[in-house]
């Protein structure tokens, strides 16, 4: 099977100097890589490059078995789709214009949607529960009433890759699962995805293998199972940690405290 | 038709509100605006004119009066005010800047210097002011692109375009305290905007102008909706992200060059009626881009309507670019002001 993403012995940064270095891993068909690490570890920077905002300074990246540079704009944004960390544009869209958007690479050359392009939205508004906000004006809504938007549009875009800054973010504890949920859902439909996150429990329980990025540098990459532990996240964060496991069964870490 | 099926309907009309029915129906009306504004300006006037004379005896004043004077002013009106309302709304939303004005990007300062210069030197015969207008803001254009328009950031282009039109704002004072003061007279009536008369030739070539360049912005204008969202936002959703924006650029600078060459700066028309049409229709550049063409036509010609009307009252002809503006300020302000109540 040919691989939705990889990279081999990659590199990039901005300009000459490379945030991310000696990156090698493979994202399936079907599967879910978490990306983990500090602040400034390069994380964005690989999604982005992934997009081809960053053309690699070293080392190939590949997309569905091809170079990136093989794809034309609109045929990249067919397969693959982005869900940026921040989204702060006013520019008066609802709900349903802002997820409906998502489609615009599937759409003809006079870029009006059909009702087929109309029901996928909605199916994907319905599938992260955010279908009461299709007439609310973006504006309006929360951080986290955007980030849901951002995500039913990324669906709507039906991608065969979705990268994901941080899906996450800005979202309560519910949503939070109920989102990592829907995604795991799809991937188990054939899905690829890449997300970058911060909490190794949500990794935990949802990815399939983690890449471990410190200071731009690979610290581990393996199945989640393996690679994830105390030690290792210790190192990863600079922070000691410690693992439990819950009278389920389910492994989670956390920060020892030293008050 | 069920009362479920009519609510649903409903509702998405609500939540998406773009669609091929609304918009051809909503630039049909805007379009029958800009014939009444046309037949009006053609109309109405100092000499009271009779449509079926002139339409039906050729050889009449009447007739004269109209063919001659009035419908080539009309139509001058509505190619500017079309060129001033497209080119707004497109780089609004290119600059995620509503205050954005076709002027903005240094297309003012290099047609005023221009004309400026034509003037000052006595440049008068063979349209020398309208020549050295587009000259100059063709010249302004191409500095404002090469230096800010092909980076990733649209600020670049328009801190460019800002320097550029300070910098010939100074140029002109320049040359004005060093000219005759009734070259002076010359120079800040052309700058204040006026429509006067063009031959038939000029309209002409103005016309297959302003088409090709509202009609390259129409058909940006779905990727301008994504561009609105952000660049990197567009460019995840397949939008060539710097090709289309030297495409909107080039449309935009090229249109209202060819305006700012005709008529001088009129101001307020790129700004108000795209404005406006936003507050009205959403923020949909598929429908605002040809709708704000049709409004800033209608807009202008009612505009320049105006001026003629007021000749009686003032003894002399206002420049259009003083009625735009006076219309305009209080309004964009009473529309300022709201938005800024709103959020």
């Amino acid at each position: 099977m040919t691989a939705s993403l990889s990279a081999r012995g990659l590199s990039v940064g901005y300009g000459r100097v490379p945030v991310v270095e000696g990156l090698t891993f493979d994202v399936q068909p079907g599967s879910l890589l978490a990306v983990l690490g500090p602040n400034g570890s390069g994380k964005s920077t690989l999604l982005r490059s992934a997009l081809g905002w960053l053309p690699p300074l070293e080392g190939d990246l590949l997309l569905f078995g091809q170079p990136l540079r093989a794809f034309e704009r609109r045929r990249l944004a067919q397969r693959v789709a982005w869900v940026p960390q921040t989204f702060e544009s006013d520019a008066g869209f609802t709900g349903m214009e802002l997820v409906l958007m998502g489609r615009a690479p599937h759409l003809g050359a006079w870029g009006l949607p059909s009702e087929r392009d109309l029901a996928f939205s909605r199916a994907a508004m319905e599938e992260l529960d955010v279908l009461p906000l299709a007439g609310r004006r973006t504006g309006e809504l929360s951080g986290g009433e955007r980030r849901l938007l951002l995500l039913a549009r990324a669906l709507a875009q039906e991608p065969e890759l979705l990268l994901l800054d941080e899906p996450t973010a800005f979202l309560d504890l519910r949503h939070q699962v109920h989102v990592l949920q829907r995604v795991r859902a799809r991937v188990d439909r054939g899905l690829a995805v890449v997300a970058v996150l911060h909490d190794a429990n949500l990794a935990a329980s949802v990815a399939d293998s983690v890449l471990l990025l410190r200071d731009g540098h690979v610290l581990g990459h393996g199945p989640t199972r393996e690679l994830l532990s105390a030690e290792r996240l210790a190192s990863l964060y600079g922070l000691p940690m410690v693992e439990a496991v819950t009278e389920s069964g389910v492994r989670t870490f956390a920060p020892r405290w030293t008050p | 038709m069920s009362v479920a099926l009519a609510q649903d309907r409903l509702a998405v009309a609500r939540e998406v509100r773009f669609s091929a029915g609304r918009a051809t129906l909503i630039l049909c009306v805007l379009a029958a605006c800009v014939v009444a504004a046309l037949l009006a300006s053609a109309t109405l006037g100092e000499y009271p004119l009779g449509l079926r004379r002139a339409l039906l005896d050729p050889l009449s004043v009447d007739a004269s009066v109209f063919w001659r004077l009035r419908v080539p002013r009309a139509v001058l009106g509505a190619l500017v005010g079309a060129a001033l309302g497209a080119s707004g709304s497109a780089l609004q939303a290119l600059l995620k800047n509503p205050l954005a004005d076709p002027f903005i990007l240094g297309v003012s300062g290099g047609a005023a210097l221009g004309a400026t210069v034509a003037l000052a030197l006595g440049l008068t015969a063979f349209a020398g002011p309208s020549l050295f207008a587009f000259a100059g803001s063709v010249a302004a254009m191409g500095l404002v692109l090469t230096v800010g328009g092909t980076r990733r950031s649209p600020y670049a282009a328009l801190l460019t375009g800002v320097v550029f039109n300070a910098f010939a704002s100074a140029a002109i004072t320049g040359i004005k305290t060093l000219i005759s003061p009734d070259k002076v007279g010359e120079i800040l009536y052309w700058l204040a905007g006026s429509l006067g008369y063009e031959t038939p030739r000029t309209l002409a070539g103005a016309a297959v102008l302003q088409v090709a360049c509202v009609g390259v912005l129409w058909r940006q204008s779905g990727r301008l909706n994504l561009l609105s969202l952000g660049d990197e936002d567009a460019s995840s959703l397949g939008v060539p992200v710097d090709r289309t924006r030297i495409l909107v650029l080039l449309a935009t600078s090229f249109s209202v060059a060819g305006a700012v060459a005709l008529s001088g700066l009129v101001g307020f028309v790129g700004l108000i009626v795209p404005h406006l049409l936003r507050l009205l229709l959403g923020p949909d550049q598929r429908l605002l881009v040809p709708a704000s063409a049709l409004g800033g036509a209608a807009f202008l010609v009612l505009s320049d309507l105006f001026t003629r009307l007021l000749f009686p009252v003032f003894h002399t002809e206002l420049p259009v670019g003083v009625v735009t503006a006076v219309l305009g300020g209080p309004f964009f302000i009473y529309l300022l002001q709201r938005s800024e109540a709103r959020t």
